[in-house]
C-alpha cells in the first residue's frame, strides 16, 4: 500500500519536473522571433531614384557598367533606370570625418520596379529594406514616358512602403541626385526629406499634401495634384516650383511666383515671408512675416453664374524694411498702408495663380471637389461638361492682412 | 484565492459585456473596402443603421432565449418542432459561429503575415492560433469569463491608436453632407455582419447568466450602443482621413490609414504595428466566445457531461477551412457565404422561430382558458 502511494507521489513529481523543463526548452528555444533579422543584415534604402533608361548620359564606361546593372527579360523593355541610395550601416573609417560618403548607389534598368529591386540583389549582400525610404525622386523624362502611375505603383502596392515617403519631379537626371552628398555630412535621403519639411517656411515650395499618400488619395480620387520641383545643377540641389498632373500626365511646371500663389489658396504655410514695394518709396521692400494664415475657398452659383470666393485672413509681423530712409512705423496710417499693399499682392498673386492653373487644365486647389461637396445637385447637372465650364470660372479674393508686430529695432 | 472553475454563472451585466466584446474583431478590416465601396462617405450611416438592424437581430433572440431560460438553443428546438426541423436549425447555428470563427483566423492571420511576421508561414500562424483559442476554451466558463474581463481592456487602448487618424481629417472628404445614394448606404449595410460578429452566441449562454433588475436586451443594447458608436465615430475618421474612393482602393484601410499618420517629435513610429497588436486580444475574445458557445451547445443538444469533448471534433475542420480559403477568389466566396448564412439565420431562421414558440404558447395558454 505504501509503496503504491509512493510511486503516485514519484510519478506526480516526475510529472511536475517533465512538465518544468518543457517549459524551460521551450522559452530557450523560442526567445525572439525565429524569422528575426537584424539592423545590419538589411540594406536601408533612402532615396529612390527613377531615370529613363534611353536618355541618362552616358560614357562609354559608364555603358558597359549598365550592361552589368541589368538582366535579361523576357517580357517588356528596360524603360527606366532604378537608382537605390543604401545607407552604410558599418562605421565610416573616419579618415573624412562628417565629409565621409555614408550612402553608396546601385542601379539597374527594366520595366517593373519591383522586378529591378530583386535584380538588385544581385548587387547587395543584404536584403533590401524600404520602411525607411526618405525620398523618391522621379526625372521629368521617365514621367513623360508613359506617366507617373507605372512608376509610383510598386511604392503604394508594396506593404513595406510608408504614406509619407517624399516624392520629387526633377527635370535633370535623378540618379544623379541620388548619388548626392549633403555637406551637413547627413545621408542624402534626409537630407532630401528635410528640404520639403521646411516648406512651411518658404514660400517658394509646395510640401504640403505631395507626399506618396497624398498622390495615392488624388489618383484614387481623380483629381489633380502638384509634386515639389527639385533642380540639381553642378552638384547643388535646390528645391523651389511645382511639377503639376493632371490624370497622371505632368503638364508643366510652376515657378516660385506661381508656387506662392497656389499656398495662398491652399494656407499651408505658417511663417513665409511676403515682400512688397514700400508704399513710401517704390524702388525699395518691406518684408512681412506671417505666422498666422486661414484660408476658405467656397464656390458659389448665381443663375447660371458659377464663381468661386476665396477669404484669406492674415496676420504676421515687419521683417525687413529695405528703405535707406527711416519710417515711423508706429503711424497707423503707415502700417495701414503695408497692410493694403499685401493684401493687393496676395490677392493678385492668388488671381494669377487661379488663371495660370485654369490656362494650363489644372485643378490643384480641388475646385471640382469643392462644387461636388457644396452643391451636390448642380454638381450632377454640369458634371461631363466641368472641363468647358472650369476654365470660365473666376475667383474673387478678399484679403484681411493685420500687422500685429513691428519687429524688434525701430 | 477565488476557484474560478467553480464558477459557471455570469451577471447580466457581464452577459452584456461577453456579447458585446466580441463584436468587434479583426474581421471588419478588409470588410471596410467593401462597406465604403457602396456607401462612399456615408459609411457612418450606414454603420449607424447597421446597428440598429443588428440589435435588433439580437434582441429577437435575447426574446426567444429567454421563453426557455435554463435551455440552449440545442435543447428547445428539438423538443418544440422535432427533431428533424430542430437539427437543421442547429446545424445552421453552429454553421455560423464556425463561419465566425473561420473569419476571425484568417483576417488576423492574413493581418499578421502581411504586416507583422512576414517570413512566417501561414499555415503556422494559423495554427499557433486555434492552440491558444483552443487552450482559453478548455477552461470552465469562469476561468474563461475572468480571460474576457482581461482582455476587454485591449478594447479601449485599440481605439485610442485609432483615433490618431483624427490627425490627418479633412472634412471636405465627408461632403457632401446629405445622402443621395440610399441604395449603397444599404448595401453597406449588408457587409457589416462582419463588423457586428458572433453575438448568436447568445443563443447558448443565455442560460449561463443570471437574470437581474436589468434585462438581457438592455444590457446588450448598451454593448451594442457603445460598439455602434465606435464605428460611426470610426468610419468619420476614416473616411475623412483617407477619403472614400482611397478607402475602397485598399484592401487595409484601416492599417492604411494608420501607416500615413506621423506624431511629429516622438519617438513613437510605425504605429499600425501597435494597432494590429491591438486586434489579436480583441479578435481572441470573440474566436473563444465563439468556440466555446459551438462546444457548449453542442454538449447541450447531445447531451454530454463537457464541453471539452467537442473541442477536437471542429478543430481539423476549421484549420482545414482556414488553410484552404487562402486565396482572394475562395476567401472572397467563403466571405459571401458566412455573410448570406448569418444574415439567413438572424433575419429569418430566428423570427420565424419566435413566431412559432409565441404562437405555440399562445395555444396552450387559450388551451388552459378553455378547460
Amino acid at each position: 500500500m505504501l509503496s503504491g502511494i509512493d510511486r503516485v507521489k514519484v510519478m506526480h513529481v516526475i510529472w511536475r519536473i517533465a512538465v518544468i523543463l518543457f517549459g524551460i526548452f521551450t522559452c530557450l528555444l523560442t526567445t525572439g522571433c525565429w524569422d528575426a533579422k537584424e539592423i545590419q543584415d538589411r540594406n536601408f534604402v533612402l532615396v529612390a531614384a527613377i531615370d529613363d533608361a534611353d536618355i541618362v548620359e552616358k560614357s562609354e564606361s559608364e555603358k558597359q557598367k549598365a550592361q552589368t546593372e541589368t538582366f535579361v527579360q523576357k517580357h517588356g523593355t528596360k524603360e527606366y533606370m532604378l537608382s537605390l541610395q543604401i545607407l552604410k550601416i558599418a562605421k565610416s573609417d573616419g579618415k573624412g570625418g562628417t565629409q565621409a560618403k555614408n550612402t553608396f548607389v546601385i542601379s539597374d534598368t527594366g520595366k517593373p520596379m519591383f522586378e529591378m529591386v530583386r535584380d538588385m540583389l544581385g548587387q547587395s549582400s543584404k536584403s533590401i529594406f524600404f520602411e525607411h525610404l526618405e525620398a523618391i525622386v522621379i526625372s521629368e523624362a521617365a514621367v513623360k514616358k508613359s506617366g507617373l502611375r507605372p512608376i509610383l505603383d510598386f511604392f503604394r502596392r508594396d506593404p513595406e512602403m510608408r504614406s509619407r515617403t517624399k516624392i520629387f519631379i526633377t527635370p535633370g537626371e535623378a540618379k544623379a541626385i541620388a548619388e548626392f552628398s549633403p555637406p551637413t555630412g547627413e545621408p542624402g535621403g534626409l537630407y532630401l526629406n528635410g528640404l520639403v519639411r521646411n516648406h512651411k517656411k518658404n514660400i517658394h515650395v509646395g510640401g504640403a499634401k505631395t507626399d506618396v499618400g497624398f498622390i495615392t488619395q488624388g489618383m484614387d480620387n481623380n483629381t489633380d495634384y502638384a509634386i515639389p520641383r527639385l533642380n540639381y545643377i553642378d552638384k547643388v540641389p535646390k528645391l523651389g516650383g511645382m511639377a503639376l498632373f493632371k490624370n497622371d500626365i505632368l503638364m508643366g511646371y510652376t515657378d516660385e511666383y506661381i508656387t506662392r500663389g497656389l499656398k495662398f489658396i491652399y494656407g499651408t504655410e505658417k511663417s513665409a515671408v511676403i515682400t512688397i514695394k514700400c508704399p513710401k518709396h517704390l524702388e525699395q521692400e518691406i518684408v512681412y512675416e506671417l505666422f498666422k494664415h486661414d484660408t476658405k475657398l467656397t464656390p458659389h452659383i448665381e443663375g447660371d453664374n458659377i464663381y468661386f470666393t476665396l477669404d484669406i485672413t492674415m496676420q504676421g509681423n515687419i521683417g525687413e524694411i529695405n528703405c535707406a530712409a527711416e519710417h515711423d512705423i508706429h503711424d497707423v496710417q503707415f502700417l495701414h498702408s503695408i497692410e493694403e499693399a499685401i493684401a493687393q499682392e496676395v490677392s493678385k498673386n492668388a488671381q494669377d495663380c487661379w488663371v495660370f492653373q485654369q490656362d494650363l487644365g489644372v485643378d490643384i486647389p480641388n475646385a471640382k471637389g469643392r462644387f461636388k461637396a457644396y452643391h451636390p445637385f448642380e454638381w450632377k447637372k454640369i458634371k461631363d461638361r466641368w472641363d468647358e465650364i472650369y476654365p470660365t470660372i473666376p475667383l474673387i479674393v478678399s484679403v484681411n492682412v493685420s500687422v500685429r508686430g513691428t519687429g524688434e529695432h525701430d | 484565492m477565488a476557484n474560478l472553475e467553480r464558477k459557471s454563472k455570469m451577471s447580466n451585466w457581464q452577459f452584456g459585456m461577453v456579447i458585446t466584446s466580441g463584436l468587434l474583431t479583426a474581421r471588419l478590416l478588409p470588410t471596410t473596402s467593401y462597406v465604403v465601396s457602396y456607401a462612399e462617405q456615408f459609411a457612418w450611416f450606414s454603420s449607424a443603421l447597421a446597428g440598429l438592424i443588428f440589435y435588433l437581430a439580437a434582441y429577437l433572440m435575447i426574446r426567444l432565449g429567454e421563453q426557455f431560460p435554463r435551455e440552449t438553443i440545442g435543447e428547445y428546438i428539438p423538443r418544440l418542432f422535432g427533431n428533424k426541423f430542430g437539427s437543421a436549425v442547429f446545424l445552421i447555428f453552429i454553421t455560423v459561429l464556425l463561419i465566425n470563427i473561420i473569419n476571425c483566423v484568417t483576417s488576423l492571420t492574413k493581418l499578421t503575415t502581411i504586416f507583422l511576421f512576414d517570413q512566417t508561414p501561414y499555415v503556422v500562424l494559423v495554427l499557433m492560433l486555434l492552440l491558444a483559442v483552443v487552450y482559453c476554451v478548455m477552461q470552465e466558463w469562469g476561468t474563461i469569463l475572468r480571460v474576457i474581463q482581461i482582455l476587454v481592456f485591449a478594447l479601449p487602448l485599440l481605439y485610442i491608436f485609432y483615433s490618431l487618424i483624427w490627425l490627418n481629417f479633412e472634412p471636405l472628404n465627408l461632403l457632401p453632407l446629405w445622402p443621395d445614394n440610399f441604395i449603397g448606404i444599404l448595401r453597406g449595410i449588408v457587409f457589416h455582419t462582419a463588423y457586428y460578429a458572433g453575438y448568436e452566441s447568445l443563443l447558448v449562454l443565455l442560460p449561463l447568466a443570471r437574470s437581474g433588475e436589468v434585462s438581457f436586451a438592455r444590457t446588450v443594447g448598451w454593448g451594442f450602443l457603445i460598439i455602434t458608436l465606435i464605428y460611426v465615430i470610426g468610419a468619420v475618421a476614416l473616411v475623412g482621413g483617407i477619403s472614400a474612393q482611397t478607402v475602397a482602393s485598399v484592401p487595409q484601410p484601416v492599417v492604411y490609414a494608420m501607416k500615413s499618420i506621423e506624431l511629429p517629435g516622438t519617438f513613437i513610429e510605425r504605429l499600425e504595428n501597435y494597432m494590429i497588436m491591438f486586434f489579436v486580444p480583441v479578435t481572441y475574445i470573440s474566436m473563444v466566445i465563439s468556440y466555446f458557445a459551438l462546444v457548449e451547445g453542442c454538449r447541450k443538444y447531445l447531451k454530454y457531461n463537457d464541453h471539452r469533448t467537442f473541442i477536437p471534433v471542429f478543430l481539423p475542420l476549421i484549420f482545414f477551412v482556414s488553410i484552404f480559403i487562402d486565396t482572394p477568389q475562395r476567401y472572397d466566396a467563403f466571405r459571401y457565404f458566412g455573410m448570406y448564412v448569418v444574415l439567413f439565420f438572424s433575419f429569418v431562421v430566428i423570427p420565424i422561430l419566435l413566431f412559432l414558440v409565441w404562437r405555440k404558447k399562445g395555444r396552450k395558454k387559450n388551451a388552459k382558458r378553455n378547460r
